[in-house]
C-alpha cells in the first residue's frame, strides 16, 4: 500500500519514454487515480506513524497533510492535462514535446513523493534538489527567451539555496552522529526525534537557521523570492498549479522537519525567525502585487504571500498551526483553480499582460467565473475553503499581539484589492479609455478568434469542480482529515480548541 | 648571546659566502633562461667579469646631481648587506643575528629601494622619475605582503628574531617529522602559504619577467632599469651587484621557509652548507621556469597578482594568529 | 598526526584556488582550478581516509574524483567549446577590490569558526574557516561576475565548501546521500549547460 505511492510515480515515468502520448494521457489519468486511492486509504486507516522500505521512507500526521495535498491536486492536475495536450496539439505544438512533458512531469512528482515520505534527511535532499531538475525543463517548455531566463534563475537560485541546506544536514548529521556513531541512523528523521534533548544546542541551532535559509529559497521566502514569480509564470499552467501548490510545500516541509527536530531538544526560539521570515513574505509580495502586469505573476506573488501566512501559523503556535495546516490543503486547491483556468485564457489567446485582456465574462463563461470565485477565494473570503484556514491562523496572530494582527490583517486587504481589481478588469472593463487606440483592435480580434469552445471541456470544467469542492470544504471537512490535521499539529505543540 | 668565537668566525664565514655566491645565482638563472631559448648564452660567472670591468670604468655624473649621487648607491650596497648579515642561511648564529628583527628586515630593502629612486630622480633625467614612480608603484604593492610574510612567521613560531623564528620551525619540523613528538608549533599548510605570496613578492620586487623585463631597454616597459639607466662605472657596478644580493636574500628566506636547516654545531656546516646551495640552486630553477613559461604581463593586471600574494600572506596570518 | 598536517596543506590550496579563481578574468582557467580545487578535496578526503581508515572515506574519495575532477570539468569545457563566447569576463567590480573582499571574508569565516566549533573535533585544524571562506568566496563569485559560466563555477565552488565541512566535521556523509548529492549536482551541471546552450542561441550570454 505504501510503497505503491513510489511505485506508480516511477512506473508511469518509465512507461512514458516509449508511450504514445495521447494514450499515455488516458495512462496517467488512471496512475493518478491510483495514486489518489492509495493515499485516500492510507488515510483512512492511519493511526500511527509507519516505516516501509526498509525505513528510508516513513508516514506520519505531518507528511500526510502533503501527501493527501499532492495526490489530490495530482489528480485534478492530470485530467486538467488530458484535456491540455489535446488543445496544445490541436493548435499545433509537436507530441515529441509532450512526451518529454509527462516524463518530466511523472519524475517531478516521483522526487516529490521521494521527499515528502524520506524518513532519511539526505534522501528528503536529494529529492527536493531532483524536483529542481525535472522542473527545470518544464519551465522551459515554451522555449522563449524569457522562460530560459527564468528557468535559469530558478535551477541557480534553488540550486545554491538547496545547497545551503545541504550544509544544515551536515551539521545535523555532526550532532546526531555523536549520539548514534557515523551511520545512516544518524540522518534518519525518527531516530534523531527520539534523541532529542541528548544534541547539542548550539548546533541544532545553526542547522535550522541554515536550513531555514537554505529551504527557504525553495519555499520562496522574501529576500530570496526573485526566481519565483518568473519560474512559476513560465512554465505550462498545470505544471505551475503543482509548482505553486505543493512544491513550496514539500519544500517548507524540510524547514519543520528542522523546527520540530529543535522542538524535541527544547529550543523555542526558531519561532521567531518563522515569524519574522513569514511576515516580511507577506510585506514583500503585498508591495510585488501591486504593480504586476502579468495575471500568472500575479498568482505567483499570491502564492509567496500564502507561504508567508502559513510559515507565520507555523511560528505563532497553538491554534495557528492548525490553520497553517489546513492552509497548506486549501490553498493547494484554490492555487490550483487560479493557475489552471488562467491558463485557460492563456491556451485561447496565447497572451500574459492583463491590460490586453478585456470582456473575459462573454468569450470565457465558466472559466471567468471561476477564476473571478477564485481570487475570492484565495484572499480569503467566506465561501470558500481558505477562510477557514485564515482565520484561525489570524486569531493566533491576534491573540499572540494585537500590532502585527493588525499589520498583517492591512497587508492581507492591501493583497486583496490588488488582486481582485486587477482580476475584475479583465473580467468586465470593456472599453478602457486609457488604452491605445490599436491595443484595443488587437484585443478585439484576439477576442472575436477565441472563446471557450476552442478548448477541451476537460479544462473548463476541472477549476471549475475545484472550486466547488473549495467551497463546499468551508462546510463539511471529512472527519478523517480533521482528525490528522489535530494530530499534526499536536507534533508542534499546538493546543487544539473546537 | 656571549660573545662566541666560534659564531664570530662561521658567522663571518657564512656572511662573505653569501655575498661572493649572489652573482653566481643571478648568472644561473640567466644562463637557464638562455638555454631554454635555445641560445648558448653567457658563462654563469659573467656576473663577475661584468662587476670587475664596471668598477675599472668611468664615472659619469649629471652636472645637476647633488651629494645624494654619491651616496645613494653605498646606502643600497649596505643595507642590502646589512640584511645579509642577519640572516641565517645555513649558521644558526649569523653577524647580527641578536637584532635580527623581521620589521627591520622589511624595512631595509624599502630603505634601498627609496635611495635608489631618489638617485633616478637626483640625476634629473625624464627617465629617473619615471622609473622612480614605477618602481614604487610596484614596491607599494608588495610592501604589505612581504610585511604580513615577516609577521605571520614572528606570530606562527612567537618569535621576533629572525634567526630564532627558523630556529624554531627547524627544531618543531624535526621533532615532528623524525621523533613523533607533537611539539605545536608545526604546520605544513601556513609555511607554504607564506612560501607563495613572498614568492609573487620576490618576482615583482627583483624584476622578473611575468612583471618587469630588466633584459630590454625600451622605455615602455622599464622599471627596475629606468632607474639605474644614468648609472655609470662604479655606481652602476654597485647598483647590479646589489641586485643580485636582493634576489639572494630573497631566495635564502624563501629557502629557509621551504626547508629549514641551520647548523649549530661546527660539524653539521658542510652539510648545512650543501643543503643550502642545493636549494638556492632548485629555487633559481623553478624562477627560471616561471620566467619561460609567462609572457610580460600587462602593467595593469599587475595589481591583480599582488593582491593575491597580499591576501594569501593576510590568510597565513589570520591563521597563525588562531594559534594550533 | 603527519597525515593531518598534510591535508591541511591540501586545504589550503583549496583556499588559494579560490583566490586564484577571483583574481582571474579568464573562463577557462576557472574551469581548470575547479578541478585542481577538486581534486585537493579528494586528497583531503584521501588523507582523512587513510588516516581514520575509513572505507566509507576510500568510496567517498573515489566518487568525487569521478564527478568533481573528470565529469564536470570535462562537460563545462565541452560546452565552452559549443558556446564560444568571449575569454574574459566582465566584472561589477575590480579584481583587486574583489581580492581584497575575499581577504576580508576569511578573517570574517574565522571569526564565526572560532565561536562555533571548538579546536580539535575537526580533522586538521581551521577547516572549517577555510570551508566556511570558501563558501562565501564562491557566493561572491556568483554576484559580482557578469557571465553565466561564473554563476556556475560559484555554485560549485559553494558545493564544494559544503564537501569539504562535511568531511571534516564528520567522517564523510553516508556514501548512498553522498552519491546522491553529487549525482544530483552532476545532473544539475548537465541542465545548466543545455540552457547556457539554449540561451546563447536566443541572446548573447
Amino acid at each position: 500500500m505504501y510503497e505503491l505511492i513510489l511505485i506508480l510515480p516511477a512506473a508511469a515515468l518509465i512507461v512514458s519514454i516509449f508511450a504514445d502520448v495521447l494514450w499515455m494521457s488516458y495512462l496517467q489519468l488512471a496512475v493518478s487515480v491510483l495514486v489518489f486511492c492509495a493515499v485516500a486509504a492510507i488515510a483512512l486507516s492511519f493511526n500511527s506513524v509507519t516505516v516501509f522500505l526498509g525505513g528510508f521512507f516513513f508516514v506520519d500526521y505531518i507528511n500526510l497533510v502533503i501527501l493527501i495535498t499532492v495526490s489530490t491536486l495530482e489528480l485534478f492536475v492530470a485530467f486538467y492535462s488530458f484535456g491540455y495536450v489535446r488543445t496544445e496539439i490541436a493548435g499545433g505544438i509537436s507530441k515529441r514535446k509532450f512526451k518529454f512533458y509527462y516524463f518530466w512531469k511523472n519524475l517531478f512528482v516521483f522526487s516529490m513523493m521521494v521527499s515528502i515520505l524520506s524518513n532519511n534527511l539526505g534522501i528528503y535532499w536529494t529529492g527536493l534538489e531532483a524536483t529542481t531538475l525535472a522542473t527545470a525543463l518544464l519551465v522551459s517548455f515554451n522555449r522563449t527567451k524569457e522562460s530560459f531566463e527564468a528557468t535559469w534563475k530558478y535551477v541557480i537560485m534553488c540550486s545554491v539555496g538547496i545547497a545551503i541546506g545541504l550544509f544544515a544536514i551536515v551539521i545535523l548529521y555532526f550532532t546526531t552522529s555523536q549520539v548514534y556513531g557515523e551511520s545512516l541512523r544518524s540522518l534518519s528523521f525518527i531516530n534523531i526525534m527520539q534523541a532529542g534533548a541528548k544534541l547539542d544546542k548550539n548546533f541544532l541551532m545553526l542547522a535550522f537557521l541554515l536550513a531555514l535559509v537554505g529551504f527557504g529559497t525553495k519555499v520562496g521566502f522574501a529576500p530570496m523570492h526573485n526566481w519565483l514569480p518568473d519560474a512559476h509564470s513560465q512554465g505550462p499552467s498545470p505544471v505551475s498549479a503543482l509548482l505553486s501548490g505543493v512544491l513550496l510545500n514539500t519544500a517548507l516541509l524540510g524547514i519543520l522537519r528542522f523546527y520540530q527536530i529543535n522542538g524535541a531538544a527544547g529550543i523555542y526560539y526558531p519561532r521567531y525567525f518563522l515569524i519574522g521570515f513569514g511576515f516580511f513574505t507577506i510585506l514583500v509580495s503585498a508591495f510585488s502585487v501591486i504593480k504586476q502586469t502579468d495575471y500568472k505573476r500575479l498568482f505567483a506573488f499570491s502564492s509567496m504571500e500564502n507561504m508567508g501566512i502559513i510559515a507565520l501559523g507555523f511560528g505563532i503556535g497553538g491554534i495557528a498551526v492548525i490553520g497553517s495546516l489546513l492552509q497548506i490543503f486549501f490553498h493547494a486547491l484554490n492555487k490550483g483553480l487560479l493557475f489552471l483556468s488562467s491558463g485557460n485564457v492563456l491556451a485561447a489567446t496565447h497572451e500574459r499582460r492583463i491590460d490586453k485582456i478585456r470582456n473575459l465574462s462573454k468569450n470565457f463563461p465558466v472559466t471567468a467565473l471561476v477564476l473571478l470565485f477564485g481570487v475570492m477565494g484565495i484572499s480569503g473570503m467566506p465561501p470558500f475553503a481558505m477562510f477557514l484556514g485564515e482565520i484561525y491562523i489570524m486569531t493566533g496572530v491576534f491573540r499572540s499581539n494585537i500590532l502585527l494582527g493588525f499589520l498583517v490583517f492591512i497587508l492581507l486587504v492591501f493583497i486583496f484589492i490588488g488582486l481582485f481589481g486587477k482580476i475584475l478588469k479583465m473580467y468586465i472593463g470593456n472599453t478602457d479609455s486609457e488604452e491605445a487606440g490599436d491595443e484595443l483592435k488587437s484585443g478585439k480580434t484576439a477576442h472575436k478568434e477565441v472563446n471557450e469552445g476552442a478548448i477541451h471541456p476537460f479544462m473548463v470544467y476541472v477549476p471549475l469542480i475545484l472550486l466547488l469542492l473549495s467551497s463546499l470544504l468551508l462546510f463539511y471537512i471529512p472527519s478523517p482529515f480533521l482528525n490528522i490535521v489535530k494530530s499534526a499539529s499536536a507534533e508542534f505543540g499546538g493546543r487544539i480548541i473546537f | 648571546m656571549n660573545f662566541n668565537v666560534q659564531h664570530l668566525i662561521f658567522g663571518t664565514a657564512q656572511f662573505f659566502i653569501i655575498v661572493v655566491l649572489a652573482p653566481f645565482f643571478a648568472g644561473f638563472i640567466h644562463k637557464l633562461k638562455q638555454r631554454a631559448r635555445g641560445q648558448k648564452g653567457i658563462g654563469i660567472f659573467q656576473f663577475y667579469i661584468n662587476f670587475n670591468k664596471l668598477l675599472k670604468k668611468e664615472l659619469v655624473l649629471s652636472k645637476d646631481a647633488t651629494f645624494i649621487s654619491n651616496i645613494a648607491p653605498h646606502i643600497v650596497l649596505v643595507s642590502y648587506l646589512i640584511i645579509l648579515l642577519m640572516l641565517p642561511a645555513f649558521y644558526r648564529y649569523s653577524l647580527l643575528g641578536v637584532s635580527s628583527d623581521v620589521i627591520l628586515i622589511a624595512y631595509s630593502l624599502a630603505l634601498a629601494t627609496f635611495f635608489m629612486t631618489l638617485y633616478a630622480m637626483d640625476q634629473g633625467s625624464a627617465f629617473g622619475g619615471l622609473g622612480a614612480s614605477r618602481e614604487w608603484f610596484l614596491t607599494v604593492l608588495s610592501e604589505p605582503s612581504l610585511i604580513f610574510v615577516f609577521i605571520s612567521l614572528a606570530i606562527y613560531t612567537k618569535q621576533g628574531r629572525i634567526t630564532d623564528i627558523f630556529y624554531f620551525i627547524q627544531k618543531g619540523a624535526a621533532n615532528a617529522f623524525l621523533s613523533g613528538i607533537h611539539s605545536g608549533a608545526v604546520s605544513i599548510a601556513i609555511p607554504f602559504l607564506l612560501f607563495i605570496s613572498l614568492f609573487i613578492v620576490s618576482i615583482s620586487e627583483n624584476a622578473r619577467i611575468p612583471i618587469d623585463n630588466p633584459e630590454t631597454h625600451l622605455e615602455l616597459t622599464m622599471f627596475h632599469e629606468a632607474n639605474i639607466l644614468e648609472a655609470s662605472g662604479k655606481h652602476l657596478g654597485i647598483y647590479e651587484y646589489g641586485s643580485y644580493l636582493k634576489l639572494t636574500v630573497f631566495l635564502t628566506v624563501m629557502s629557509l621557509i621551504l626547508f629549514p636547516y641551520m647548523a649549530v654545531n661546527i660539524y653539521q656546516i658542510p652539510s648545512a652548507l650543501i643543503i643550502y646551495v642545493l636549494k638556492m640552486i632548485i629555487l633559481c630553477v623553478i624562477i627560471a621556469g616561471v620566467e619561460i613559461v609567462n609572457p610580460k604581463m600587462r602593467v595593469f593586471r599587475v595589481p591583480n597578482v599582488l593582491s593575491v600574494s597580499f591576501i594569501l600572506s593576510l590568510i597565513a596570518m589570520i591563521l597563525s594568529i588562531r594559534g594550533f | 598526526m603527519i597525515m593531518e598536517k598534510i591535508a591541511e596543506l591540501f586545504i589550503i590550496l583549496i583556499l588559494v584556488s579560490v583566490v586564484l579563481n577571483v583574481s582571474s578574468p579568464f573562463i577557462k582557467f576557472a574551469i581548470k582550478l575547479y578541478s585542481f580545487q577538486s581534486l585537493m578535496l579528494a586528497f583531503y578526503i584521501l588523507m582523512g581516509a587513510v588516516h581514520f581508515n575509513s572505507i566509507n572515506l576510500y568510496g567517498s574519495f573515489a566518487i568525487t574524483v569521478i564527478f568533481k575532477v573528470v565529469l564536470i570539468p570535462y562537460f563545462l569545457f565541452k560546452t565552452l567549446k559549443k558556446v564560444k563566447m568571449d575569454k574574459e569576463i566582465d566584472m561589477y567590480i575590480g579584481i583587486p577590490e574583489a581580492v581584497v573582499f575575499a581577504g576580508s571574508l576569511t578573517l570574517l569565516s574565522n571569526l564565526i569558526a572560532q565561536k562555533i566549533i571548538k579546536t580539535g573535533i575537526t580533522f586538521g585544524s581551521f577547516v572549517f574557516t577555510i570551508s566556511l571562506a570558501t563558501f562565501l568566496i564562491g557566493a561572491m563569485l556568483m554576484i559580482t561576475r557578469k557571465t553565466l559560466f561564473s554563476q556556475i563555477i560559484g555554485f560549485l565552488t559553494i558545493d564544494n565548501a559544503i564537501f569539504l565541512a562535511a568531511n571534516s566535521i564528520t567522517h564523510g556523509m553516508p556514501l548512498l546521500v553522498e552519491l546522491g548529492v553529487l549525482f544530483d549536482l552532476f545532473v544539475s551541471i548537465l541542465i545548466l549547460s543545455i540552457l547556457i546552450l539554449n540561451l546563447r542561441r536566443n541572446v548573447a550570454v
